[in-house]
This record gives structure tokens, sequence and C-alpha cells, in this order.
């Protein structure tokens, strides 16, 4: 098979795996008992008539197979229709507390891998040593901790103890800057991100870390190691060398990484006062909140895809050995 | 990679099945009675608060000694509701903790809302069954009374009709309690399942003070607003949060008196003719004065488009006419007790040069759509900015004949309780406008800077019978496990005894409208055991319940 014929069969791929996570989400969505319409007007008195009215409005009158289709149908072109509970369209529903996600995230995810790939190709390259086993078991402990946990036992430490840091949000309310560093632009942003963001990296640091640890101990028993080695390079050469080939687990799962990225991380968020995709995705399944929630969980699941299809294709040029051909 | 992706995909929608599979499901449905055969477990399900968790752990023991096993589910709140009120697919037993707002004071929403068969309907809060053409008729008498003397006589009527019938216990009404910083606001109000901070009838908000430089008060709370509409709050808490800029006509003062607000007075000319005469000077946050038409319009545009959240009106309401320069007549379609708070209570005034361009774009379905992204209202407190799940702001308004003393409002978004202690603590609020638990108080009683101001309530915590389901058909067995119900001690270990004991007629005893001779049931297991027996219930060797046969 041609580069190009890979390309294409693997780009239809993409195409039918998103197909069937979109079908999967609306039939999930469906199977969670409870009526939207009485989930938005809570508690009282309730007019038959008008319940119909809006049971209509929102498409929920119709049999399921026409709500089935006419919702591929919207979300193939690009509608993604209006939110029951906000009562406005999707696409402005999402967009703010994605952005806030990303402000979080997208830092966290960078650190982390990158981190990860230092930390793990060092301590790959040392296996044995005393350095190697407490490192690591020292990342173990805040992969092994609940993550709320964890974020509960730093907010309550540098922020409740220590005061160094904002107990949650984003913004200081009224902030009124006292000193010259207060004064800087985004200073009162970092001052809000830096704990949560520090929680989120040591919750992600492991995964690339200890996926490039193993990487590492694996291509250092490569022959074209052992070569690199008889030519007399220099160790920090040698290992620069493996690092490079060690990468490519580290890549294919970043792209896993960067799309969960997206959903944010619901329990960071509601510890750290975050608002972000995380609690926003569990608020519109809880008020059974179908379009908000199908889109927010069709975003994450479609960054996955995509990134997936994208590293795939970056292979070729990461990896001479590869070949599609 | 294509297949890590589509594990992934395949665990999570597995995850997901599994999650909606372990969603509760009953088999009450298959339940039967058998004469002289034993009665079988009885399952319940209720949120999933720890107070409710902790509240059904204590009361199956000594149901236990009736010889019933009560088995318990929890689920979110949503759940429930969706299961009870939506499907009206209600277990055995459901137990429900009520907010208190404003509407739920007057004795006609709990009483019609939980037990007229007027709500057997899915929808309706009727979801236990309650099926009694003589509670109807007391009940329907009562909401029509407008001679308040009578309508009281009647209330007491139909309490007593729910006593003998026990379609469901009232068990205890939790008091609101909120932490505020001593050292920043002065003045907090207790109102009645208000506690000093909700923004159900947020008297603190209007008249307490500042204290020091800083002259805003900010607020945490659990959850966001969701729209911004006057007309599309189906929620009871948005909807009040609306009502700083969109003030109601009247409001109940701390004392719970109908209060004039923007109204500046009503005047009942008959039973189904009430004048409303509007404030002078009133103007909209836009510069706009407030007319009387303003008020005819929003009235006419809420018969016009049937929102759903105010089909309360449209159930009362014939119609609205100008009378005076700032009068405005109120026809009923039939007298209704509650008119003044429940209505007037509610009723707002949508500036009618806004809303009628808005009916206008073809684009939305409803004017209920409409984001209405910056309100224009007339109240005591003015739009400033909503950043989503992050806070709101609203700012004074000046002109209001009453202006508030702080100069800005911060809703803070907070959506995890310990946060929220942490900043209250740390300084960086001011109010919780959360009801805290007793071990939660104690802590930060410490802090010399933190005070506690609470309320009684008038919303219940509460279970009701599904009386389509054998047992609790038979009103001897209903009275029976109501007994089996140690109230006091409930209360003393569920919230400290900060709450008022329940006597089973879903009316708080802080009700002026509730029967002051009635008395709290009281605990007897020995007593349950002998009317059960005196009904023919008999136990078997194990000491299983068995129907009379």
């Amino acid at each position: 098979m041609s580069t190009r014929g890979f390309v294409i069969r693997r780009f239809f791929h993409t195409v039918v795996t998103m197909f069937l996570v979109l079908s999967m989400m609306w039939a999930l969505f469906r199977l969670v008992p409870g009526d939207p319409l009485v989930i938005f007007l809570g508690q009282g008195e309730l007019a038959p008539a008008e319940l119909e009215r809006i049971r209509a409005a929102w498409g929920l009158d119709q049999p399921a197979w026409m709500q089935y289709l006419q919702y591929i149908y919207n979300f193939m072109t690009g509608d993604l229709g209006q939110s029951f509970y906000f009562r406005r369209p999707v696409s402005e529903v999402l967009w703010e507390p994605l952005l806030n996600t990303l402000i979080l995230m997208l830092p966290a995810v960078t650190i982390a891998i990158g981190l990860g790939v230092f930390l793990g190709s060092r301590l790959g390259w040392r296996r044995g040593s005393r350095l190697e086993s407490i490192s690591n078991l020292a990342i173990l402990v805040p992969r092994a901790l609940p993550v709320f946990w964890l974020a509960i036992i730093m907010l309550v430490l540098f922020s409740y103890e220590l005061g160094w840091f904002p107990i949650g949000g984003m913004e200081t309310i009224a902030f009124i800057p006292q000193t010259w560093w207060e004064r800087l632009p985004g200073f009162d942003l970092l001052y809000h991100l830096a704990l949560p963001l520090l929680v989120a990296v040591l919750v992600f640091l492991s995964d690339p870390l200890l996926i490039m640890r193993t990487s590492m101990i694996e291509v250092a028993q490569d022959d074209f190691v052992t070569y690199a080695r008889a030519r007399g390079l220099h160790e920090k050469t040698v290992r620069r060398i493996a690092q490079r080939n060690a990468m490519m687990p580290v890549i294919t799962y970043s792209a896993i990484m960067v799309g969960f990225a997206f959903g944010g991380q619901v329990l960071l968020e509601v510890v750290f006062s975050w608002p972000g995709m995380g609690r926003l995705m569990v608020n519109s399944v809880h008020h059974r909140d179908y379009p908000v929630a199908q889109a927010a969980f069709f975003l994450m699941a479609g960054v996955v895809i995509v990134l997936n299809f994208i590293v795939d294709i970056l292979y070729l040029y990461l990896d001479p050995r590869v070949s599609y051909e | 990679m294509y297949e890590l992706t589509r594990r992934q995909a395949l665990l999570a929608g597995g995850a997901f099945t599994l999650a909606s599979l372990s969603l509760p499901k009953f088999l009450s449905a298959q339940a039967e009675r058998v004469p002289g055969g034993p009665v079988g477990d009885i399952e319940a399900i209720a949120p999933d608060w720890p107070e409710m968790i902790e509240l059904f752990r204590l009361l199956i023991p000594n149901w236990e000694k009736l010889g019933v096993t009560v088995k318990a589910q929890h689920a979110t709140l949503n759940t429930v509701f969706a299961l009870t009120a939506g499907e009206h697919n209600a277990p055995h037993l459901t137990a429900e903790g009520w907010g208190g707002a404003p509407d739920r004071i007057d004795p006609d929403f709990f009483m019609t809302e939980f037990f007229n068969s007027r709500r057997l309907e899915k929808g309706g809060l009727n979801y236990g069954n309650y099926n009694s053409p003589e509670f109807d008729k007391l009940n329907n008498a009562q909401r029509q009374e407008m001679d308040p003397k009578k309508r009281v006589e009647l209330i007491h009527q139909a309490q007593q009709l729910l006593l003998e019938d026990r379609p469901g216990v009232s068990i205890y009404y939790r008091d609101y309690v909120n932490p505020y910083r001593k050292d920043r606001i002065k003045g907090v109000v207790p109102v009645l399942g208000n506690g000093v901070g909700l923004a159900y009838i947020p008297w603190t908000y209007y008249m307490a003070e500042p204290i020091g430089e800083r002259d805003f008060v900010r607020v945490t709370t659990q959850y966001d607003i969701a729209t911004l509409n006057p007309f599309a709050t189906g929620e009871v808490v948005n909807a009040s949060f609306l009502r700083f800029m969109y003030a109601p006509l009247v409001m109940r003062g701390p004392d719970l008196e109908p209060t004039p607000w923007t109204a500046e007075s009503w005047e009942v000319i008959d039973s189904t003719t009430v004048d409303v005469t509007l404030r002078e000077g009133l103007k909209f946050h836009d510069g706009e004065p407030v007319k009387v038409e303003d008020l005819k319009f929003t009235f006419d545009f809420i018969a016009k488009h049937q929102f759903a959240s105010y089909a309360r009106f449209n159930e009362h309401v014939a119609s609205v006419e100008i009378v005076g320069d700032r009068t405005a007549r109120f026809k009923l379609k039939q007298p209704y007790a509650p008119f003044v708070p429940n209505i007037l209570g509610y009723a707002f005034i949508a500036p009618k040069h806004i809303w009628e361009e808005v009916e206008k774009d073809t684009s939305l379905g409803s004017p209920a759509d409409w984001p209405n992204d910056n309100p224009v209202g007339y109240g005591p407190y003015r739009y400033g900015i909503w950043k989503k799940e992050e806070y709101f702001q609203f700012d004074a308004n000046p002109e209001w004949f009453m202006p508030p003393n702080f100069s800005s409002m911060y809703w803070l978004i907070v959506p995890n309780i310990d946060s929220q202690i942490g900043m209250l603590e740390a300084g960086d609020s001011d109010i919780m406008a959360w009801s805290l638990t007793p071990s939660q108080i104690k802590q930060l009683q410490a802090n010399p800077n933190i005070g506690v101001g609470s309320a009684p309530s008038h919303a219940p915590r509460e279970i009701r019978y599904n009386l389509a389901l054998p047992p609790f058909d038979d009103v001897v067995f209903r009275k029976a496990f109501a007994i089996s119900i140690d109230r006091e001690q409930l209360v003393n270990t569920l919230v400290d005894g900060a709450a008022t004991l329940g006597d089973d007629t879903f009316l708080s005893t802080e009700l002026p409208e509730s029967d002051p001779s009635l008395t709290i049931p009281e605990f007897d297991i020995d007593k349950a055991r002998a009317m059960l027996e005196e009904a023919g219930y008999t136990w078997d060797d194990d000491g299983r319940l068995h129907y009379p046969a």
C-alpha cells in the first residue's frame, strides 16, 4: 500500500470512529433516566400544554430515530444545537469554559510531557541505580493518590497554612494591586493558576515519565546504542541518540493526553473553583442538558481522534524506519 | 494507535453503561399483598447527601424492630426527582429535602403540590399517590378563601385530615445556618427558610452594612445561574437572583408579612379584584421611567407566551388593566388566597421598549430563549458582569427608594464547601450562602472574626409513602411506621438540634397558619407493634411481619 493510500484509509478510519463516538454518545445520554424538561423546570407547578410546547421546541417529541438523524445531520452541518439548560447556542456555552480549561491544561500537559521526557530518559538510562529506585517511588506517589485528595492537601498546605496562594477561582475579586509586580499584566491570573497547575503537572507527570523510562530501557539495549558507544562517543551524546529513538511512544501518548486535556479535570476544577470544561460536562449530565454534554464529550473525543490521525502521519517523518509502503 | 482509541472509547462506553444500569431500579412494582404472607422488603430512595444517608442509617434499625427491612438507595437529587416527580415511578418510600423558596411559605404550596389529586399527573409532586376527594375539597376551599380567619380554619381541618390519612411524614425542618465575617459586615437579617445569606428573601443584602474601606460584599455559593432572562427562570434559585434587578411588586418582610416593594400599595377590592399602585419615580436601569403600561405589558406578555415558569400566573390572573397613572387592576380567574405573596411576590416588570423588540426576533422559538445578556431591570441592584461558573456581580442602584448599603455584590461560584469555608476564614469572602453542618460551625466559631446567623425553615425533610404499593396502602401501617421514627434522636444526631420537629402535616409549626394544638408524634415502637397486632398483622418465628390473614 502506498503512503497516500495509507493516509486515505487512515482518514476514512478517523471519520468512521468519529461517527461511532457520536452515535454512542447519543445512545448513552438517552439511557440515563430523567426527563430533561422536568429537571429543567424543577420543582413547582407545571402547565402540561406548555410542557408539550417546549418538548416540541427541543425536538424531544419526535421518535428516537428522528431525533438521532436530526442530531447527526446537525452535527455534520456544524450546528451544535441549543442548550436546554442555558437556553442559548451550545457553541456559546462551550467556548468560555474551554478557554479556561486550556489556560490550565495546555501548560500542565506541556510541562508534564517535557519534564517527563527529560527525567524519564535520565532515569531509564541509569537503570538499577539507587537514584532510579527512589525516583520511581517518588513519581508513583502522586500518581497513586486520588487527585482531589492531593489537590486538597496542597490547598491546605500552600493556601490555608502558608497563605502563599489563593484558595480558588481565576481572579481576585475587586483586585487592587499593591506592589509593582502585582501591577504586571496577567499577574493575578498567574497567581491563581500556580497551584492548580502544580497539582495538574504532578498528576500528569508520571505517565509520560514512566513511558519514556521504559522505552529508554528498551532502546538502551538496541544495537545502534552499542554501536554508538563502540564509536567512542561521549556518554551524553549516546543518551541523546537513544532518547530521540525512545520518544516515539511518548509522542503517541501525548496525542491522547492533549485530547483529554480538552475535557478538563473535573476534580481539580471543583477543588480549585476553576470554571472549566470538567465542571460543565458534569453539570450538563446532571441537568440532562444533552446538547451541551454531547458537544463537550465529542470535542474531547474528536481531539483525541484527530491528534491520533496526525501522529500516525507524523511517524513517517519522525521515524524514517516507519513506512507504509 | 487506532486500536488504543477504540479500546478507550469502548471502555468509556462500558463504564457509562454500567453506571446507567446501576441507577435505581425498583422491584416494588411486583410487590403484592398476600393475606397472611410476609411483608416484603421496603424500598426507599433518597438524595445522596450525607445528611440523607445518615438519616436512613438511623431510621432503618427502628423500622427493623417492626419486623420489616428497609433498603435505601441514594442517587443525585436530579435522578431522584426524575424518577419520582418526572416518571411517577416512586418506590415505597421517597425521602426529600426541600429548599425554602418564598412561595413555599404559604401553606398552599406543600398542601396542593404534595397532596392534591390534580398533582398526580407526571411532573406533579404528588408522586406518593395520595388521592382523597375530602382533602381536595378542603384544600381547594382554603386556597379560594380570601378571609384569613376562615382560611386558617380550613387549613387546620386539612392538617387534621393529613394526620388521619398519614400519606407521609414530615420529619423535621432544618435551620439555615450561614457564617459571615463580623469584621466586614454588620446587621445581617435572618429570615425563615433563608438563613441570613440566601437570595430567596435577601434582606441581608438590602439592609446589612459593610465595615471598613471595602464597601462591597462577596458571597460564596455552590451553583451558578443558568440564565439572565427573567421569563426563562425555571429554577427557583436562579429566579431569586434575577429579583435583585427585576424587583417583585411585593416582598415578604423579615417578619414574613408581605410588604410593599416595587408596589407602593395594593388594595383588595373583592375576592377576584386587586388594585396595585406602583411607587412614584421608578426608573429602569437604562434611564427610562417605569410605567404602569410596562406592568400590564409584562402580564400580557406572560399570558401570550405561556412561559412555563409562570404557569401559576396564567392559572390565576385573568387580566391586568390600567386604572390610574400608577395603578393597575388585577382580575383573577378565581379567588386565590396566596395571591399577594405568591403572585405579587413574584411579579416583576419587564421594560416594554426592550421586550417588544425581542418579540419581533423571529429566530427565537420563544422570548424565553433570548439571552438577555445585558438585563435592564429597575430594582435595588443593577447588572454588572457574569463570568460563567466563576462569579457574577450586581451593583447598587442609588435610585431605588431604599438603596442597598453595599456598593456591589459579588456572588462567587465555589463548588467545594471546604473551599468556601477556607475563603471565609482567609477573608476572601464575606458571607456563605450555604447552610453548614454542626461540625463545620464548631470549626469556624474558633475564629473571632466569624459570626453565625441562622433562621428556622418551613421546607421539610420528609418521606412520602407510595400509597399505591402495599403495605403503604394500609393507613394503620403508615401510622405505625411514622411513630417508629425517633425525631428527637434524628435532629440531635444529624443537625445538633438545629431544626424544628415536624408533626407530619407538612406545615412547620413556625408558620402562623399551622394549628398550634398539634403535637409532635411520639416515638413509641411498642405502640406501633400493638397497632399492627390489633389490625391483624402477625410475626413469624424469625420476627418478620406478615399481613393480616
